[in-house]
């Protein structure tokens, strides 16, 4: 099963195998023990225990995440670099970020 | 249309981007398997989340 059905993704979902973005934003690689300590195991044990399923994986694990905001000219408005896999902005961070573009005309 | 795939596409002094810098016009592949740009969201917000995850 596909990654946006299983999570029920209602948004495009992207490949960026070569990590072409993730270069872009500045997000490196983490620690060894950054993405596999007992901050991150506590994370996925608790995304088992809520029926989650681990996945292999043949990609870089070390591989940190984040998220940005591109406003409406295609600029870079906003980023997030995480600093290990359970480090995200908050849902109202990120629609913070987008409701403090500039709105379309001005 | 201005594909880049190198390191840092975009920017020619090689750093990261910064926040005002053009997003670079990356071509992705989405979840039907068709090609995929930022420009294809010209005018809208467009949100990005890097996903890194076992789950």
């Amino acid at each position: 099963m596909g990654y946006r059905q299983r999570f029920a993704v209602p948004f495009i979902v992207l490949s960026d195998e070569e990590r072409h973005i993730y270069r872009a934003l500045g997000f490196g690689r983490g620690s060894f023990w950054r993405i596999w300590g007992w901050k991150s195991a506590k994370k996925y044990v608790e995304l088992l225990r809520s029926g989650h399923r681990l996945e292999k994986t043949t990609a870089d694990t070390r591989q940190l995440g984040g998220n940005a905001v591109v406003d409406r000219d295609g600029r870079l408005a906003w980023i997030y670099a995480g600093a290990g896999p359970d480090d995200r902005p908050t849902v109202d961070e990120l629609i913070d970020a987008v409701r403090s573009l500039p709105s379309a005309g001005s | 249309m201005n594909t880049t795939h190198s390191d840092n596409a975009g920017n020619p002094a090689g750093r990261p981007l910064s926040i005002g810098d053009p997003f670079p016009d990356t071509e992705l592949v989405d979840h039907t398997g068709a090609v995929w740009k930022p420009s294809d969201a010209a005018g809208e917000p467009l949100v990005l989340i890097l996903h890194r995850h076992l789950a």
